[in-house]
């Protein structure tokens, strides 16, 4: 079972199918070409661009609209979208898919109104490791800082793993071998030119990724004999599927919304751009468009799950959508998915990347003695490396990530709100923040264990429902409740607190 | 749900995603054209 965008195609006992769709080498040179053009393109459009830390990892108000709208659809895509939304169609239907789709553009929606916000409180800012420790202090600073990398770190390798073993199960690809190319390619351009290429390759990655979206779904459509043979095919095989009253799914629409919502809140990819558009207008447009952008991918999506449980395609749930590829569709459309699992997963590995070295970058002066300028950039660069090569690792030997993921999801889902009400209420103090956060934790962590531990499908949806909702709504009320006092912090000196990291 | 709400919800969910690719499209090229004007 998997969740909230998080690829892991190995928890159901997915195996290759009998019947691969290409070989190895024809998978593998397609990859090549694509990956390393990008790679070329995104070191060639910020050569000699990339002059501070400041340049690296902020590129601050460098982002017009069509750029900051490509770069947030290619930031909320990754390859998870052609994992976790049909498993969840599989699993519990059309409910939860709908779900799975409004839920991933939450965050979106949220951002809408606290990135200006962010911008405006502090416009010199990088990203929000830093703002926890100047609002709160170090006991937040250190939840904050923990959370944030562990996500990204898993969410990065997960990633890794899930386009590896999409490889293996097209085209008997080695694990290593699609891991390896993917990760080093990405690598080479995002530790060259930072958060510029991120962006630039971004609004490449957009344009190509939509069109081919479209293609590959209606293909598949078409291919598959069209909505009515599809639904016929379902209502025949599981109808509780197109059920839109499916209980368990509508408990997996809700804790999926609060998970995605509550972890994203901890993406620095998304901090990062708040200071990267060119201004506030800019970036609620890039936002808004991106939230629209989001739903109908992921039903669409989900839909094919549940279209390969009604063809009797899929031979594990965290790989229906595969299955279904393996199992009925066309060459040509099996590559137009290799393409799009190629663009999806380099433009997210990208973000993330860039993501965990500006956490770097902004907090290493502050743990490593005085490092500043070139010195900082070189280390954050050679930090990046270390963990692109781990993650790179993980991913050649397949492990699972699953639990963790979902361990990150739940404490981001507990740490979210007290974390970010601080940018709106100066009465919240570091310690109240941190009493809400734990607690929201300690009341959904044994909820959590049980649902880990669960079997029947609708007491899973159920238990993980109320470990995520009473993470949240704990996690809330504290926060609120500790919030009444008098005011402990002026919100008009974060500004002054925060500044260059060049100064 | 029935058979035609199935057929056009998934025909809509399609045509939003050509929409989105549309404009994305036309904003990027709109750029694009103002700086050859500009050159």
């Amino acid at each position: 079972m998997e969740l909230a965008g998080h690829p892991d195609p190995f928890t159901s006992g997915a195996h290759v199918p009998s019947r691969l769709m290409l070989a190895p080498w024809v998978l593998l040179a397609t990859s090549a070409v694509t990956v390393g053009g990008f790679a070329v393109l995104g070191v060639l459009a910020t050569r000699g661009r990339i002059g501070s830390v400041e340049d690296y990892v902020t590129a601050r108000g460098s982002m017009s609209l069509h750029v900051a709208t490509a770069t947030f659809i290619a930031s909320v895509m990754g390859s998870w979208i052609l994992f976790s939304p049909a498993e969840a169609g599989v699993l519990w239907g059309l409910p939860a898919v709908i779900g799975y789709g409004v839920g991933s553009a939450v965050p979106l929606l949220i951002y809408l109104y606290l990135g200006p916000r962010v911008r405006r409180l502090i416009p010199r800012g990088h990203g929000v490791t830093e703002y926890t420790l100047a609002r709160y202090g170090g006991g937040m600073y250190v939840l904050v800082l923990a959370i944030t990398v562990f996500y990204m770190f898993i969410f990065l390798t997960a990633e890794l793993t899930a386009v590896a073993l999409a490889f293996q199960l097209l085209g008997g690809v080695p694990l290593f071998a699609t891991a390896l190319l993917v990760g080093l390619a990405t690598l080479a351009y995002t530790t060259y030119g930072g958060l510029r290429a991120s962006v630039f390759t971004d609004a490449l990655q957009t344009l190509v990724l939509l069109p081919l979206m479209v293609v590959a779904f209606l293909g598949a459509i078409l291919v598959l004999g069209g909505p009515d043979t599809l639904y016929e095919a379902i209502v025949e095989e599981s109808p509780r599927l197109l059920r839109l009253d499916h209980v368990p799914g509508l408990y997996f629409a809700v804790y999926v919304t609060i998970a995605i919502a509550g972890a994203n809140m901890f993406n620095q990819g998304y901090w990062q751009r708040f200071f990267a558009a060119r201004d506030a207008g800019v970036l609620r447009r890039g936002l808004a468009v991106a939230a629209v952008a989001v739903i109908p991918m992921v039903i669409l999506a989900g839909v094919f799950g549940i279209a390969a449980a009604g063809l009797g395609a899929v031979t594990s749930p965290s790989v229906a959508f595969f299955s279904l590829l393996v199992g009925a569709l066309p060459d040509w459309i099996v590559l137009v998915v290799l393409l799009l699992v190629l663009l999806l997963i380099m433009s997210t590995l990208d973000t993330l990347l860039n993501g965990i070295a500006s956490i770097l970058a902004s907090d290493l002066p502050r743990l490593g003695g005085g490092l500043r300028g070139t010195a900082l950039l070189r280390v954050t660069r050679i930090a990046t490396v270390g963990l692109a090569a781990t993650a790179i690792l993980i991913a050649s030997f397949g492990f699972s990530v699953l639990t963790l993921f979902l361990l990150a999801d739940l404490v981001c889902a507990a740490c979210a709100f007290p974390a970010l009400y601080g940018l709106y209420s100066e009465r919240i103090s570091g310690r109240g923040a941190l009493l809400a956060s734990l607690a929201g934790i300690a009341v959904g962590g044994p909820l959590f264990a049980l649902a880990l531990g669960g079997t029947d499908l609708g007491d899973v949806a159920l238990l993980f429902l109320l470990s995520f909702g009473l993470a949240l709504a704990v996690s809330v009320v504290l926060t609120l409740l500790l919030a009444r006092g008098p005011a402990r912090f002026d919100l008009g000196g974060l500004a002054a607190d925060i500044v260059d990291l060049e100064v | 749900m029935g058979p035609v709400a199935f057929a056009t919800f998934v025909w809509a969910l399609l045509a939003a995603l050509a929409v989105v690719f549309a404009y994305e499209l036309a904003i990027t090229l709109r750029v694009w054209l103002r700086g050859r004007r500009t050159q």
